[in-house]
């Protein structure tokens, strides 16, 4: 009777290898808006003071204001939401007087072409706000008024002759 | 009688003693193996935050300040999770920060200036989270098959301006290391 | 075994955003008024003269110095005038056979006699005026003279004989 024997011997010789970590990537999307708001705004119709050919220049090549035609005025925004100001366009460059280029041509039927109206801020001492200039205002109210003023100018080039000195031009406003 | 007695003995101790000198070979056996991490499955997330008027942020320049008006809870999905015990979720990259290094910035094209979008993590979501800045990693422990990080992302002001209107986007990648 | 999830990429929504906008239409009406002065009516005497001081044949035509009289027409109180028109009678007013000269509308009229009105200071000299011309002149101080002389005159025809010589005719004034 032989004993069979049979050695077996069982290594864990080699070193662990390092675990393999297991990834995901997921890509996070998240789209939102913000809105500017509106207001409703009023259109303007206003009546300047007939002022007499005397009040301008009498030279051809004079040029100046007339105090007597001061017109206040204001493009009145209300109801607004969501608004934290916005951005005032006045006309067009196809507004512009031929020669006062920062004054609106007086559009009145055979009125005389050495008149134009000038829109400041104030009559006496406001910013001139020309044709197609942009100006923007900051506020976060229900309402908001844009004070103006306009007043007749007279041009160089000729006498001022009677007739109608109005203009006409649409106020672009863009909200924030 | 008793001299046949010791006789049987002393065979006996010498079989057990003795081992017969047989023929013999050794073999050597490598077993090597290893144990993974387990992984799960998720799903790309794509939200879209309530639009909210440029009026409910700060109206000054330097403020900051949050719109609860966007409040948008989503989450992380984890599915079909096989031998996971847990995971840590890397939040996008430091790259992904606004000028306020924990508010991830608006991407958008021609976006809304001076905004950006706050994460917030936990049960508690936009109101009670814990803000997540872009880069940060949270760890998570569950063996569960499934798995959900709740998340919240919100607008926000940063300083430096007012906020007018515009589009808020942002997307960042988050990299999830599975244990 | 790596498992790395590349996740599809969800596309973000490029919507422009539409700027709320208001437009508002400013209209200005305003005129420029010419100015006014007050006219006074003129009535002026002339020296009665004898029938020999004109020429005494028929074809014979002439003025007469002895009838010259000085007028004006005066202008006063203006007010934002830059200049008028003067436009003195009209063609109905003139003598038909001398139509430079305004016709005698005296019943029983001395024959063949009419009124030469000359624009002078001067009366042996001026500018004639005719029925229905128009004289303009720029201004811009608040009174203006225009001073005028009238004289007999012979036209040809016949020969002059003992009667009234008197004309009237209406000067119209526009203002600028």
């Amino acid at each position: 009777m032989t004993l069979a024997k049979a050695l077996v011997s069982v290594l864990l010789a080699a070193p662990l290898p390092a675990a393999a970590q297991e990834i995901s990537r997921a890509r996070i999307d998240l789209n939102g808006t913000l809105l500017a708001g509106t207001c409703t705004a009023t259109a303007v119709s206003k009546n300047m003071p007939a002022v007499g050919v005397n009040a301008f220049p009498q030279t051809a090549a004079g040029k100046g204001g007339a105090a007597a035609s001061y017109t206040d005025f204001t493009i009145n925004l209300t109801a607004c939401s969501s608004v934290t100001g916005a951005t005032f366009v006045f006309g067009t460059d196809a507004d512009r007087h031929a020669t006062e280029r920062d004054s609106f041509r007086n559009k009145g039927a055979g009125g005389s072409p050495y008149i134009a109206i000038w829109l400041r801020g104030s009559c006496s001492a406001g910013p001139t706000y020309q044709p197609a200039q942009a100006v923007t205002k900051t506020f976060t109210t229900a309402t908001y008024s844009f004070p103006l003023c306009a007043q007749y100018y007279k041009s160089a080039g000729g006498l001022v002759t009677q007739g109608p000195a109005s203009t006409s031009f649409i106020v672009t406003i863009t909200y924030q | 009688m008793s001299t046949h007695l010791l006789s049987l003995l002393a065979l006996v101790g010498m079989l057990a003693c003795g081992a017969d000198a047989a023929a013999q070979n050794s073999a050597r056996v490598d077993l090597n193996g290893s144990i993974d991490a387990g992984t799960c499955s998720v799903a790309a997330v794509s939200k879209t935050i309530p639009a909210v008027g440029a009026n409910v942020f700060p109206q000054v320049a330097g403020n900051t300040g949050s719109a609860p008006a966007s409040y948008t809870d989503f989450e992380i999905a984890l599915t079909g999770c096989s031998g996971v015990t847990g995971a840590t979720f890397q939040m996008g990259a430091v790259a992904d920060a606004s000028t306020q290094a924990n508010v991830f910035r608006n991407k958008a094209t021609n976006g809304a200036p001076f905004t950006g979008y706050w994460i917030k993590e936990g049960t508690g979501r936009c109101t009670a989270g814990a803000t997540v800045a872009p880069g940060a990693s949270i760890t998570k422990n569950f063996t569960t098959a499934t798995y959900q990080l709740y998340l919240c992302a919100q607008y926000v002001k940063i300083a430096g301006g007012l906020v007018t209107m515009g589009p808020l986007s942002t997307n960042f990648t988050v990299t999830i290391t599975y244990r | 075994m790596n498992l790395l999830n590349c996740l599809p990429l969800l596309a973000l929504c490029a919507c422009p955003l539409a700027a709320a906008q208001s437009t508002v239409r400013v209209d200005l009406n305003g005129s420029i008024q010419a100015g006014t002065c007050t006219t006074a009516a003129v009535t002026k005497t002339m020296p009665a003269v004898k029938a020999s001081a004109f020429p005494q044949t028929a074809a014979g035509k002439a003025g007469v110095a002895a009838s010259y009289t000085p007028f004006d027409v005066a202008l006063t109180g203006c007010s934002g005038v830059t200049g008028a028109n003067f436009v003195f009678g009209a063609a109905a007013d003139a003598e038909p056979q001398q139509t430079d000269s305004f016709r005698n509308k005296a019943t029983n009229g001395a024959p063949f006699t009419a009124i030469w009105v000359r624009e002078t200071a001067a009366c042996s000299t001026g500018a004639t005026v005719r029925p229905g011309a128009t004289l303009s002149k720029t201004f811009a101080t608040a009174t203006y003279t225009l001073p005028m002389c009238a004289q007999y005159y012979k036209f040809a025809g016949g020969l002059v004989s003992m009667g009234p010589l008197t004309t009237t005719f209406t000067v119209t004034v526009t203002y600028r």
